[in-house]
């Protein structure tokens, strides 16, 4: 086993791309995202990043000059680029503890190849005809194997003689382990029908675009799952059967089938043309054994991800005198929807949980439990974004939709801050089931179990238009200070010396989060750091507002909030005085509550 | 005098691999009993700063790191920050308080509470709100260190801490069982000593909870 290894590892690097075993080729660029073709790394290591175009948000923690000060602060677009990457170095962590805890990647490779072999193999044993070619398309990256297209050619019409497995096995096993496993990319295996034998040839040298399918986790599960197996019987007999092929004639069959990580979701026969007329008479059934070709074909696909289609085209033709008529795959091909924003953050934590699901290696559940919404918000936030918003078409859900229908970083800060206002138990409710949703299916649900979750988010619609009581509001001061943190490194380490004596402020404040329901009190945009006596003249103010105004409209805590912003931001984000400053703190303070008299009248 | 909690905060903090800074004390450190913006020095803190002049405990924790003020011969914070409040907080909070240090939110001891032997109790006090939420969180200030160290213990331990770093707990909140320990405190508690001071708390179901936990009614 460790021979094996070390043969992949060796392959890595100095394997021709293109050849009947042996030949010359490059390697593919890698994506732009999670390089998994390299060694496993720290998140600390994968925070020297690659965000498309955001500077990684670490990147400026040893920039003393801006210690004390906001000069070049960035620009609201710029902390949201900032979040974005955040979430990002999220994911990634996720990943990689994913690949890391409880697994051993060599037997995973070993195991992801064993079972493509296996069904290789088992689609090369029924085919006889000499000149017949089958092709699998596979997108490789760091030993998982990903089907995304499958082809069969007709040969001369000759019957070979029979094959031995073994052999076939052994060149396969040497391909798939030595020569294609280690490599990142897209990889055609073909294989030729010869009289008495299959040449294996296999060609890594084109160049193509991820598929969002794609995983780069290999798992160490034997096979396909029982209940996959049974369904896709099910199914495939099911459009067979509907097939009719006229008496000494040909058609040609176009199916849909619908896919969503492992699970079949549904599918359709959308067309049998016929190709050639018969001699007529009454149209003939297919036989049994093309269903099985069918599933046979369809099975690998099965262990890709997220929802797609596989477009399969079948050749059905009837032989004078024969009771059924014979069918073969021709081709079958992944389509992808429409991409959707954050799909690749998605479905890499997607793959990161649902591996343990498929594995087993650590029960999913109890995995998922450990994390915690503030590491699984993103994937959340996410698969609410994949799965559409129709799901969440309760009665009542006003806020709760208009949040969810943001930007993935937004959708996941206002998740994470929203989710705090649930009880204990109910965000416990909230997350199990939700991770049941993402990792079995919505049909998955029992009903009791639907009606709950969506029960979760009528009371999460409630809970946010609720006043935040002072746990809640010290929770929430905690998170920002921690975020704040995160988002600008370089005052980190201040923040961890004063303490208290440098406050994190909430432009509008967690008093008033009640009145955005729908905006994260939370995000970057509304946090900033201000010294102590600064705070507490701007304390002052809300004070006085607060007295003038006990249930302000949220237009009244909005403008309040723009006044006192635009009297006080030389103070915002420094730990020092700002330089050059004529007027001082208190004159702030003067200016912005005669703002607030002339606005609101009756202030004090 | 023997300072078992600080003691403690110390061993747990080697234990759990956190961050300890100190500094060396002032030559003349203040003394027990010498006034403080007209108050009387708390003599447990007294203590606290005849040995460090500074200390932060666990500020590699954002959010639940917490340091005491610095008064030594250089930088004279704790002086300071008391005049601060003495100008800015005492009369919204209708009761004199001696700062001393602090996490996001400051901590205090109150005089006009002190027991036989002169230790004050202390109190949080959250400035983040118009009119500042205070918290009854120790009998003394050795007592919060000893109640302190707890929480780390019992963050370090929780499974999201270990898994991924989350602080899920928070100081004093979930920490009403190891507060509860605490006698003295949960006697004044109980007495309504700390109304006064818990005045813009009043409001507040989960204030009322958790001090029922506290004090077991």
């Amino acid at each position: 086993m460790l021979l094996v290894f070390v043969l992949q590892a060796g392959c890595a690097t100095g394997v021709p791309g293109r050849g009947s075993l042996m030949g010359l080729g490059h390697r593919p660029p890698t994506p732009p995202f999670f390089n998994a073709a390299a060694p496993a790394r720290s998140p600390t290591a994968s925070a020297t990043g690659r965000g498309a175009g955001v500077p990684p948000a670490s990147a400026d923690t040893s920039a003393e000059a801006w210690a004390h000060g906001p000069e070049g602060m960035a620009t609201s677009e710029e902390v949201r680029a900032r979040a974005r990457r955040l979430e990002e170095e999220r994911a990634e962590a996720l990943v990689w503890a994913a690949q890391r805890e409880g697994r051993e990647p060599t037997a995973a490779r070993e195991a992801e190849a064993e079972r493509a072999l296996a069904r290789v193999v088992g689609l090369c044993s029924g085919v006889e005809d000499v000149g017949a070619v089958l092709a699998f398309t596979f997108w490789v990256e760091d030993g998982a194997l990903t089907l995304v297209g499958y082809q069969e050619e007709r040969g001369s019409g000759s019957e070979g003689r029979p094959v031995e497995a073994p052999e076939l096995t052994r060149v396969l096993r040497l391909v798939l382990t030595e020569y294609v496993g280690g490599r990142t990319g897209e990889v055609v295996l073909r294989l030729r029908r010869e009289a008495a034998r299959w040449a294996v040839d296999y060609d890594a040298s084109r160049t193509a675009a991820r598929p969002p399918e794609a995983r780069r986790l290999p798992m160490r599960m034997p096979g396909t799952p029982a209940g996959t197996f049974l369904t896709f019987h099910e199914v495939a007999g099911k459009w067979m059967r509907a097939v009719q092929v006229p008496a000494g004639g040909a058609s040609r069959v176009e199916l849909e089938v619908w896919l969503e990580d492992g699970r079949l979701t549904g599918g359709q026969l959308r067309e049998v043309r016929r190709t050639r007329e018969g001699p007529g008479g009454s149209p003939l059934a297919l036989s049994p054994e093309v269903a099985g070709r069918l599933v046979q074909v369809l099975l690998p696909f099965t262990e890709g991800l997220g929802a797609r289609t596989v477009r399969v085209v079948l050749r059905a033709e009837h032989q004078p005198g024969e009771a059924r008529a014979r069918g073969r795959v021709e081709s079958a091909r992944v389509e992808r929807p429409p991409p959707q924003p954050g799909q690749s953050w998605y479905l890499s934590m997607h793959e990161a949980t649902l591996l343990r699901w498929r594995e087993g290696v650590v029960e999913g559940t109890a995995w998922l439990a450990q994390r915690g919404v503030e590491e699984l918000a993103l994937w959340f936030a996410l698969g609410i974004i994949a799965k559409g918003l129709g799901f969440f078409a309760t009665e009542g859900l006003e806020w709760v939709t208009k949040a969810l229908g943001r930007e993935p970083e937004v959708v996941a800060g206002w998740l994470r801050t929203a989710l705090r206002r649930l009880t204990p138990e109910e965000k416990a409710a909230f997350e199990r089931l939700w991770a049941k949703v993402l990792l079995e299916g919505e049909q998955a649900l029992g009903h009791s179990e639907r009606k709950k979750l969506r029960g979760l988010f009528v009371r999460l619609e409630q809970a946010i238009q609720e006043p935040l009581d002072v746990d809640l509001k010290k929770e929430l001061r905690k998170d920002a200070r921690a975020y704040y943190a995160k988002l600008y490194p370089r005052f980190a380490k201040i923040l961890q010396e004063q303490n208290k004596d440098l406050p994190i402020h909430h432009r509008r404040p967690l008093q008033y989060a009640h009145l955005f329901p729908d905006e994260n009190v939370n995000a970057g945009e509304n946090l900033v750091m201000l010294k102590e006596h600064v705070h507490q003249r701007v304390n002052f103010l809300w004070g006085r507002f607060r007295t003038a105004r006990p249930n302000p409209t949220t237009d009244e805590a909005r403008r309040a909030a723009e006044i006192i912003d635009r009297h006080f931001e030389p103070w915002y984000h420094r730990a020092d005085e700002p330089p050059g400053m004529l007027k001082t703190v208190d004159d702030a303070r003067e200016a912005a509550l005669r703002e607030l008299r002339s606005r609101f009248p009756g202030l004090e | 005098m023997p300072l078992p909690g600080l003691e403690r905060l110390f061993d747990v903090c080697l234990r759990l691999k956190l961050s300890v800074e100190t500094l060396p004390p002032a030559r003349e450190p203040p003394r027990a009993g010498c006034s403080l913006e007209g108050l009387p020095f708390d003599p447990v803190l007294a203590d606290v700063y005849a040995r460090l002049g500074y200390a932060a405990f666990a500020t590699e924790l954002i959010g639940a790191g917490w340091t005491l003020d610095r008064s030594d011969d250089q930088v004279h914070k704790l002086k300071e920050n008391n005049r601060w409040w003495r100008e800015n907080w005492w009369e919204g909070l209708g009761e004199p308080v001696i700062v001393f240090g602090g996490d996001i939110y400051t901590y205090a001891t109150v005089p006009s509470l002190a027991d036989a032997l002169g230790r004050q109790p202390v109190v949080e006090v959250d400035t983040y709100e118009p009119e500042a939420h205070v918290m009854p969180v120790a009998s003394n200030v050795d007592r919060f260190f000893d109640s302190y160290s707890h929480y780390l213990e019992a963050l370090a331990a929780h499974p999201r801490y270990q898994k991924s770093g989350d602080r899920e707990l928070l100081f004093p909140w979930d920490m009403a069982e190891v507060l509860a320990r605490d006698e003295q405190l949960v006697e004044l508690i109980r007495a309504g000593r700390f109304e006064s001071l818990m005045k813009n708390m009043q409001e507040s179901n989960a204030t009322r909870r958790w001090l029922a936990k506290v004090t077991g009614r």
